[in-house]
């Protein structure tokens, strides 16, 4: 029994060291995505982006939502989160929305995919950090080349254009 | 606005992504320039940095106790038992593999709310597949990321629930009512987008076959024909490795922590292992 908890302990240790090396590096992405993101907002730099929008779009429906979606895309691979940028981005640009015209519908579809933006393809957002996680494990597998490029070419441009269409024909 | 630190340092972040630069660097990086672009002290910024980092203090402790329970998973020889199982398939088709793996990420988003953590379990022991399949891993990365994506976008149903909440709620709190009921029929365009992006990446985009390098022991392990159908019935290690995933799941779901949930795991895992190689428990078990 003795020798079988040497060898538990000797195991326990590679475990450790094989689970770190799998995730590891994520979950310390994740805690510097966090602190990149606290430096944007206690700046305040990310509500004077938003504001600085309002007076460039105009009365234009469709610069309004071009402007809104390239925001919301700005923000969200700053931030590394859907679910955080749609307050941040519903505080400035609700109003604007109603005073360009957009209904109610329309303006919910623009403020999701805005925050949906950025997310696929951000090198530090879990959409992307989870499938190298495990496409990576035998190391062929590049984060840039072979998760963020792919998946922020083949989401965002459709999301930037199917976001587009929703706001004007809803 | 050109001057703005997000405008800046997501550009720094983009430009030192692509050229090469580890993400781990390309971040910092781009927080220091965000802060000194908004003029902060280099010091301020490294403080409210590293202040910040606890932010995700939660996320990073469930990652990091996830991959040891996938590697004591890994080391239970459960992953060679589904390995052997798809192998005894006729001929397991490069598509259906792609979609399964888009479908369970979609899962993984409504029905079982367990986020990413089936990616560093699951997916590892299938790379031997898909290289055998020379499967171009960029088709699975975006059928992954479509499955943790679209469901929150359109389906309200676990994370899809929430998002589509928060944009109800902001809606509302910001002078323009809407139900969230309405919010899947608002979302429902950009979620076709979602679905034109995955189709264009698997059948257009990485459809040529991609070679990998197979690791010397997989093929050792499996395409031995001694070995294979010898041993694709679960053997005790296994069965103590399934227990401690549904373990693992039951607690993250029933306490919404990834944290509790991979312990638990880990634990369970742990002392059956220990508990049933113990000599005497092996008396107590054939006795009865």
């Amino acid at each position: 029994m003795f020798v079988g908890r040497v060898v538990f302990l000797k195991d326990s240790e590679e475990v450790v060291q094989n689970g770190v090396k799998l995730m590891g590096a994520i979950a310390f992405i994740m805690l510097i995505a966090s602190g990149y993101a606290t430096i944007l907002k206690e700046t305040n730099a990310i509500t004077e982006l938003v504001e600085a929008m309002t007076g460039m779009t105009g009365q234009s429906k469709l610069i309004t939502a071009i402007l809104l979606l390239f925001i919301g895309l700005l923000v969200t691979m700053g931030i590394g989160t859907s679910f955080g940028t749609v307050p941040i981005l519903a505080v400035v640009f609700v109003p604007l929305c109603a005073a360009v015209g957009f209904n109610p519908l329309a303006t919910a579809a623009l403020i999701g995919t805005a925050g949906a933006l950025g997310d696929a393809g951000s090198p530090a957002s879990d959409s992307t950090l989870g499938p190298t996680s495990g496409l990576n494990a035998d190391g062929q597998h590049s984060h840039i080349w072979d998760t963020c490029v792919p998946t922020f070419v083949h989401y965002n441009i459709p999301l930037f254009i199917f976001g587009i269409v929703a706001a004007m024909v809803l | 606005m050109l001057d703005n630190p997000v405008l800046i340092s997501v550009i720094v972040l983009s430009i030192l992504s692509l050229s090469g630069v580890h993400v781990l660097f390309a971040l910092i990086i781009a927080a220091i320039v965000a802060g000194l672009v908004a003029d902060l002290s280099l010091t301020e910024t490294v403080s409210i940095f590293i202040g910040g980092m606890g932010g995700q203090s939660e996320t990073a402790l469930s990652y990091v106790l996830l991959g040891i329970f996938a590697a004591l998973i890994a080391q239970s020889g459960l992953a060679n038992i589904l390995i052997k199982k798809l192998l005894s398939f006729e001929k397991p088709n490069k598509y259906s593999l792609i979609f399964t793996l888009a479908i369970i990420a979609c899962l993984s988003g409504t029905l079982i709310p367990v986020h990413i953590a089936f990616i560093p379990i699951l997916v590892p022991p299938l790379l031997f597949f898909f290289n055998k399949l020379k499967i171009d891993r960029r088709a699975l990365a975006s059928a992954l990321t479509f499955g943790l994506k679209m469901p929150y976008l359109w389906i309200p149903i676990g994370y899809g629930l929430i998002f589509q909440g928060i944009i109800a709620q902001e809606m509302t709190a910001n002078g323009m009512a809407i139900m969230q009921s309405q919010i899947p029929k608002a979302m429902a365009i950009p979620a076709i987008g979602m679905f034109v992006g995955l189709a264009i990446a698997v059948f257009i985009s990485y459809k040529k076959p991609r070679e990998y390098q197979q690791l010397d022991e997989d093929i050792h392990d499996y395409e031995n024909p001694k070995t294979e159908n010898k041993e694709a019935k679960l053997d005790r290690k296994s069965w103590i490795a399934l227990i401690a995933i549904f373990a693992a799941l039951g607690i993250q779901l029933s306490l919404s922590s990834l944290v509790l949930g991979s312990l638990t795991g880990i634990s369970v895992l742990c002392l059956l292992v220990e508990l049933s190689s113990l000599k005497t428990v092996k008396k107590l078990y054939r006795m009865v």
